[in-house]
């Protein structure tokens, strides 16, 4: 990314909390224009991310640059951002109007600017019908674009949004997340995203930053992080916990190499491999389990992997999610395109597609190679 | 209609102001004129006069009301304007001290008053100040800030700190904020805490005994110290004791609603 | 809004304030406590050290008003707590009105206590009382309420049990009040379930309520007890510690000293003293409730 696009950069940040190092030296741009997700766990330091950009944090060490200025000693109203706060702070005695109206009340705007400007952005979130009513009598949804419009309305260098669709279920998120998608794109303005689910991250689509543990392990599109994780971390973060990791060792026989663990033994075709492979070690498996298939659901290339006997289904959609127990009373999830109900206890004969695992080493850094998906 | 309810109601009823009579009684002798004060068997039924409310305006009495109504009102003015101010600061900064400074407040609300009296009293006889509306206000404000900033603080705690930091990009000014957000939203506590600190200065005697001149003396002074005054009269005495608890009795039916909740949050929390 | 330091002022007053009015002053009087100074006799405070605690805990005086104040404790705290918690029931039961009743029945408590001890005084007044005038009516007696008589079977004064019965009418609301308070937070299911189960009004009272306000009930004591010992203004108005002594609990006693005999030397020890009885009795229930509440948690 060139220096001139980014419209925030962070620069050798260190931040610390009470008694706790959130960042040791970070370093992190954000493209100016566009839509950046900063995805991790709780307690990541996403929201300390966030309030440190919008000055309500003070670094210890390190530059906040926004629009090339550094603005460390700027307080956070004079930095120029906007903010959707995890807890969305409505002003509860206030109107809806004059909440979303709150930003532009301070820098003198007419009476007639000031609606033109709320009655927009209301339109285009489709909240024109709250106006009137105030924050405790609406819908979870209605709520939060309310925050959402507030914190559009006001032209800034950055848009924070820290969490902003938590609460919701499912289809509202997603109806909200398409809108601001599209917002983002009319709008061209410089949004930075902070969610916890890898799902909203991946459905968001758009650049998204891992941040494990005060570090950005890993930035990509949201499909490089799921198919090139850069460690095994990630890929289990990524997964939402539903990617089957297996511990094993490496074993070479007849020049092949295969991966061996209590439940089966594989073999690991040479073209995926990066290098060679150490033996005597600990490595882990990762398959998808889109890519394990019962004998009745397998597609071409798929090999057999080991017996399970299934014990519990989850319908997602129109999918299946399977969890099989293996002989070593390691469990293995399953998913196939439709709705399957085998009866709990069926034993199944179960099949993996080869060329989509991946092998960690020890370290937990993958020795797969990608030429694949690049 | 619930007979149950309605005769437990009645019983209730009865005996509450069974209860509270000695209060009613003194409210229908202030209404009695001379003759009728010393009837025995003592009248219920009688016709009212004003006479006892004229006799007090006439001999100054209502100035010991109007002393209680100026000591009040500036010490709590100035108490909950300081403890608001310092109730925000401790809620949502972190600064050095802050733990023993909270610490200092709250133990200071189990000291007994009879520690002060010697020491304020000679404090304020140095100052010149004795006798003054001033030294009584300077000894309100001391004694109604701990709990005043005690209590506002925990309902500035319950705001979530956000609030704060949305006003802050939204360009609001500190007072700003106070005045059209952070205060609307704590109201109902306010009111608590404006309640149990008027209370605890418009009913205080021993410290207004001490401190108080014959001019400045609020009415709780003249009302205990009536035995010995010239003129004693129960008449004119229920009279004032009407005036003086009235504006209370009128302030717990005003807050009803609030009361049992502010009451006990000071205890229960 | 701007610098972190500038609200270290909103601080500031408050507490810089606090520190004048009551850290100084208590610091003040525990200074005067070691000295003998009495503005009758003396015109310069002369340094004895502990001599004047010395002096109290010897001085019969001073035990004899412990013992007044023990009664008054003794005779008002159990009528207080036992009144409050029966109106506390009668008023939890459903009730039109409940809330207005409630009202009403806090007034006593947060009128000031000298016009309450005034309400009584003119009541019991000896010639020209409502009560005595009922007494003599049905039961052709007079008492003389602020007098030196015995009271038949408890052994103090009318004096002192006027005063007590008053402070007794005053704070039997604030008992009532927390015990209301307490019944509240008993979860409705509970008493669904005690009403299925149908179990008697003694069972109901010793298994599910009590468990509920006995904190509660242990906070209040700590805090009645404790305000006990600075009773004040009734026995101003009512009895103003006479007649004799009979009525002069210990901070009256206090209060005699300092601002009828001008001795500041030995009321200053004197009002040491009692705040450390205060505190000591406070830490010991404050365990006792802490520790028994949470093992019962």
């Amino acid at each position: 990314m060139k220096e001139g696009s980014l419209a925030v950069k962070l620069e050798n940040l260190k931040v610390v909390l009470g008694n706790k190092v959130v960042f040791k030296n970070l370093n992190l741009g954000f493209e100016r224009g566009k839509l950046t997700v900063v995805l991790g766990p709780p307690g990541a330091g996403k929201t300390t991310m966030l309030k440190t950009i919008a000055g309500f944090i003070e670094p210890s060490e390190g530059k906040v640059i926004i629009e090339g200025k550094v603005v460390n000693d700027l307080p956070p109203s004079q930095r120029n951002v906007s903010m959707v706060f995890q807890t969305l702070a409505l002003y509860p005695n206030m109107s809806v109007f004059e909440n979303i109206a709150a930003p532009l009340t301070a820098q003198g705007l007419s009476k007639e600017e000031i609606e033109d400007k709320v009655y927009g952005i209301a339109k285009l979130l489709g909240i024109t019908h709250t106006l009137d009513r105030k924050p405790e009598t609406l819908s979870g949804g209605e709520y939060q674009r309310v925050a959402i419009a507030r914190c559009l309305i006001k032209e800034a260098h950055v848009y924070l949004m820290d969490e902003p669709f938590i609460n919701l279920d499912l289809k509202i998120r997603s109806n909200l997340r398409d809108e601001l998608k599209k917002l983002a794109e009319t709008l061209s303005k410089t949004l930075i995203f902070v969610t916890p689910d890898p799902i909203e991250a991946l459905a968001l689509g758009e650049t998204i930053h891992v941040l494990i543990g005060g570090e950005v392990v890993q930035t990509g599109k949201g499909i490089e992080l799921y198919k090139m994780p850069i460690s095994l971390d990630v890929a289990d973060y990524v997964g939402g916990g539903l990617f089957n990791i297996f511990k094993g060792e490496i074993i070479r026989k007849d020049s092949e190499y295969f991966f061996k663990n209590e439940d089966f033994i594989i073999k690991i075709p040479k073209e995926l491999l990066l290098n060679d492979l150490p033996l005597n070690s600990e490595y882990f498996l990762l398959i998808m389990p889109e890519n394990i298939k019962p004998r009745s659901f397998i597609e071409e290339n798929y090999q057999h992997l080991t017996k399970g006997k299934a014990y519990s289904i989850e319908v997602l959609g129109g999918d299946t999610l399977i969890y099989y127990e293996l002989e070593s009373g390691n469990i293995l999830k399953s998913l196939v395109n439709t709705i399957y109900r085998p009866s709990v206890g069926l034993e199944e004969e179960l099949y993996f597609e080869p060329s989509e695992v991946i092998l960690f080493n020890k370290d937990k850094v993958p020795v797969v190679k990608w030429n694949k998906y690049t | 209609m619930n007979v149950n309810k309605l005769l437990w109601t009645i019983i209730a009823f009865i005996i509450v102001n069974i209860y509270i009579f000695p209060v009613y009684w003194i409210y229908l002798t202030a209404f009695k004129d001379r003759a009728t004060l010393f009837e025995l068997p003592p009248k219920v039924i009688f016709t009212p006069v004003w006479d006892n409310f004229d006799e007090l305006v006439r001999y100054g009495a209502i100035q010991a009301v109007l002393n209680s109504v100026i000591v009040t009102g500036v010490s709590i003015a100035i108490s909950l304007f300081l403890g608001f101010l310092a109730a925000y600061a401790l809620s949502r900064y972190r600064f050095p001290g802050k733990n023993l400074i909270l610490f200092y407040i709250i133990s200071t609300r189990m000291m007994p008053p009879i520690v002060f009296i010697i020491p304020i009293y000679m404090m304020f006889s140095y100052l010149g100040i004795k006798g003054s509306y001033l030294s009584m206000i300077l000894f309100y404000i001391g004694l109604t800030l701990p709990f005043s900033v005690w209590m506002t603080k925990t309902f500035v705690d319950d705001v979530s700190i956000e609030i704060d930091q949305a006003a802050q990009l939204d360009g609001f000014t500190t007072f700003k904020f106070f005045r059209k957000i952070l205060i609307p939203m704590i109201a109902p506590g306010l009111v608590a805490v404006l309640v149990f600190s008027l209370l605890s200065v418009w009913n205080e005697f021993l410290m207004a005994n001490i401190l108080s001149s014959p001019q400045t003396r609020p009415a709780s002074v003249v009302l205990a110290n009536i035995r010995g005054e010239r003129g004693f009269n129960w008449g004119r005495v229920a009279a004032l004791e009407l005036i003086y608890t009235i504006p209370v009795v009128i302030l717990i039916f005003l807050i009803q609603k609030y009361l049992v909740r502010g009451l006990t949050l000071g205890v229960v929390r | 809004m701007g610098n972190k330091k500038l609200f270290l002022f909103f601080v500031v007053p408050a507490v810089a304030y606090l520190f004048i009015l009551n850290l100084f002053p208590l610091l003040w009087a525990l200074g005067l406590s070691f000295f003998r100074y009495n503005l009758l006799t003396e015109r310069v405070p002369t340094f004895v050290g502990l001599g004047n605690y010395g002096t109290i805990l010897l001085d019969p005086a001073v035990w004899t008003r412990m013992q007044i104040t023990g009664k008054f404790i003794l005779i008002s705290i159990p009528l207080q707590f036992t009144l409050g918690i029966l109106i506390a029931f009668l008023l939890y039961k459903e009730l039109y009105g409940r809330r207005l009743l409630l009202t009403l029945f806090l007034i006593p408590m947060l009128i000031a206590p000298v016009a309450s001890a005034l309400f009584f005084r003119y009541l019991l007044d000896a010639n020209f009382g409502l009560v005595n005038w009922l007494l003599s009516e049905f039961f052709n007696t007079k008492i003389y309420w602020l007098g030196l008589g015995k009271v038949p079977g408890l052994g103090v004064e009318y004096a002192l049990l006027t005063v007590a019965l008053v402070e007794t009418w005053i704070w039997t609301p604030f008992i009532t009040l927390l015990v209301t308070a307490g019944l509240s937070t008993i979860p409705q299911s509970v008493i669904e379930q005690a009403n299925i189960d149908d179990i008697s009004f003694i069972d109901r009272v010793r298994y599910i309520v009590f468990p509920y306000i006995k904190p509660i009930l242990g906070l209040a004591l700590i805090l009645r007890v404790m305000d006990s010992f600075k009773t004040f203004d009734t026995i101003y108005v009512l009895t103003a510690g006479g007649p004799g002594i009979s009525t002069e609990i210990i901070t009256f006693y206090i209060y005699k000293l300092a601002f009828q005999g001008w001795d500041f030397g030995s009321a200053s020890a004197l009002s040491f003293g009692v705040l450390v009885i205060i505190l000591y009795f406070t830490t010991i229930f404050l365990n006792y409730f802490i520790f028994r509440g949470g093992e019962e948690q």
